[in-house]
């Protein structure tokens, strides 16, 4: 019998995404650039800013440290700040500048005689330098909009309540999407739909060639209900990411875009820049986020080249993940769960209500607490569109009320989330693979094509005992042909 | 080739179902079942695994979620 392990249930893929920094998203986008890509959004201040905070804190001191200075930064120095052994190779130290190194802030590892030193990349110290001097003229911070005395300005409030009420109109259309008897109301616009579609949150069930879709059949995928469930930063950073990929399969530059991101990710909530000046060239990319909710426009200021970013643009690099949450860290936190698998949900936000209806059973609905229970059949049916039991775990977990906090650890009792890996597993108890199955007489055949086999990266399963071997159809020819001329030579040597 | 070749292979397609060993029965029980082409076990291979004809796959899917359906009770919801 073999029983399913729940010891270690974090480890699971799904949990691994979950538990992977808001910025994973981009972080994944910048991993698989080129140095030149690098130069040219350092150019951008507000660029150098943004990946600054996006490092870890031990790097990022590190690049402070030798920002003025008119040293480079020598390997002797760099073990010597971090209480390395001084006979450590350089390269063994290049470890704590690894993620400074992979975002090319530090070049490669040169050497003076015997001293080993990684140079500063002069577009980013001169970028961070005019950062935190103020100098510079690239209006990457955003040039403020000369505005009139009869202007009207939005509040901040009214700033997030807009990024908020857009954002999260284009959650509920996707959460909305995969019910029959869903809420249709506020259908966002063709190109956020047509970007849904092109980044797989959504498909057209009815469109069997897959090239075109209706957009008005669109229904939420199973990758799209495991976007929902992510926190709100890392959705934000992805959609920007599918909006840069779409971007640049058209052939535009995605440094320009990916820097005018970073640069409303340093710009202040409540003033208004002008776009003509903060971004030359770049106004259609503020009219696709503003359908997002990233920026605001009044219709006057669409005129004059004025917009305001939201509080989505405004934290986008914040670095900090638990700050940039748009609602209140208690907001979030609003979910009960009971080891009778009740659910207690203290929220009246649509949204989350939805969410929530997704994979659990609600049986009563006050104005502000929702109360339900996780049973078979829904947690089921939520598994069934491709949600796994780590998603839902986690996201019970991270929106669980304050309460919840004040028993033992873990904050979910085990007896609940064991019974959702359970359900998990129930679900996919066959794992199959196409295979070809090999019967053997001699051992000594059998164990060198298993070698074979495992050379060739395409063994799926050996049993010595029976002599069976079970490999992929893909490698069969070259099995068979390397099991001939065994034979030929076996044979031969009767 | 005589058929006392110590060399001789066999070969033969299909797709490999891991699973445990409680599925593997209800496999076997599903198989049982069945006459002539319609059985779908090409090999009992061990405990947790078993080789099947591909083209059954998708069937032996959904008659296994059946199958287990039958033994799963819901709490009433009236309680």
């Amino acid at each position: 019998m073999v029983l399913p392990s729940f010891s270690n249930p974090g480890a699971g893929p799904a949990d691994a995404v979950v538990a992977a920094s808001p910025t994973a998203p981009l972080d994944a986008f910048l991993d698989n650039q080129p140095q030149t890509f690098y130069e040219s959004i350092y150019r951008s201040e507000a660029a150098c800013l943004c990946i600054l905070r996006l490092l870890p804190p031990v790097c990022r001191q590190i690049v402070l440290h030798v920002l003025w200075s008119h040293q480079t930064l020598k390997s002797a120095d760099l073990k010597a700040f971090c209480g390395m052994d001084e006979r450590l190779a350089p390269d063994a130290a290049e470890e704590v500048i690894r993620p400074a190194r992979d975002r090319h802030i530090f070049l490669s590892l040169n050497h003076k005689g015997n001293k080993f030193q990684w140079p500063l990349s002069d577009t980013f110290k001169r970028g961070l330098r005019n950062a935190l001097t103020g100098l510079g003229t690239s209006n990457s911070f955003g040039a403020p909009y000369a505005r009139g005395p009869r202007d009207e300005v939005p509040t901040a409030e009214a700033l997030t309540d807009y990024g908020e009420d857009t954002w999260e109109s284009i959650l509920k259309y996707m959460v909305s999407s995969g019910l029959t008897n869903g809420y249709r109301g506020g259908r966002p616009r063709n190109s956020v739909l047509l970007l849904l579609y092109q980044s797989g949150l959504m498909a057209d069930p009815y469109d069997r060639s897959g090239h075109n879709p209706k957009l008005e059949a669109l229904t939420i995928t199973s990758k799209g209900f495991q976007f929902l469930l992510e926190d709100r930063q890392t959705q934000l950073w992805q959609i920007l990411m599918y909006y840069l990929a779409g971007k640049q399969a058209r052939g535009e530059n995605a440094a320009d875009i990916l820097s005018l991101f970073f640069s409303l990710g340093c710009m202040q909530l409540g003033q208004d820049y002008s776009a003509s000046e903060s971004f030359p060239h770049m106004e259609n990319v503020l009219d696709d986020l503003e359908q997002y909710g990233f920026v605001y426009r009044t219709e006057m200021g669409r005129e004059r080249g004025q917009f305001f970013p939201t509080h989505l643009s405004t934290t986008l690099c914040s670095g900090e993940s638990g700050a940039s949450r748009s609602q209140s860290a208690d907001d979030k936190r609003f979910l009960i769960l009971e080891t009778n698998y009740k659910i207690y949900a203290y929220t009246s936000n649509d949204l989350e209500i939805a969410i929530l209806n997704l994979f659990v059973n609600i049986r009563i609905r006050y104005p502000n607490l929702v109360v339900g229970r996780l049973d078979r059949r829904h947690v089921k049916a939520a598994m069934d569109k491709g949600i796994a039991a780590g998603q839902i775990i986690s996201y019970l977990n991270s929106h669980a009320h304050p309460q919840m906090y004040n028993h033992p650890p873990p904050i979910l009792h085990p007896s609940v989330t064991d019974q959702l890996h359970l359900w998990d597993k129930e679900r996919n108890r066959l794992g199959a693979q196409e295979s070809v199955m090999f019967e053997f007489f001699s051992r000594e055949l059998f164990d060198e094509t298993r070698d074979e086999a495992e050379r060739n990266a395409g063994l799926h399963l050996a049993l010595p005992a029976k002599k069976l071997l079970f490999v992929d159809p893909n490698v069969r020819e070259a099995i068979k042909d390397f099991i001939k001329d065994k034979q030929v030579q076996l044979r031969g040597g009767i | 080739m005589s058929y006392h070749d110590p060399y001789q292979v066999k070969a033969s397609n299909g797709t490999l179902i891991t699973c445990d060993s409680a599925a593997k029965q209800i496999l076997i029980h599903l198989d049982a079942q069945r006459d002539g082409p319609q059985k779908f076990i090409i090999r009992d291979v061990d405990d947790t695994h078993v080789l099947i004809k591909s083209i059954y796959v998708d069937m032996v899917r959904t008659s296994l979620q059946e199958e287990l359906e039958k033994n799963t009770y819901d709490q009433d919801p009236a309680l």
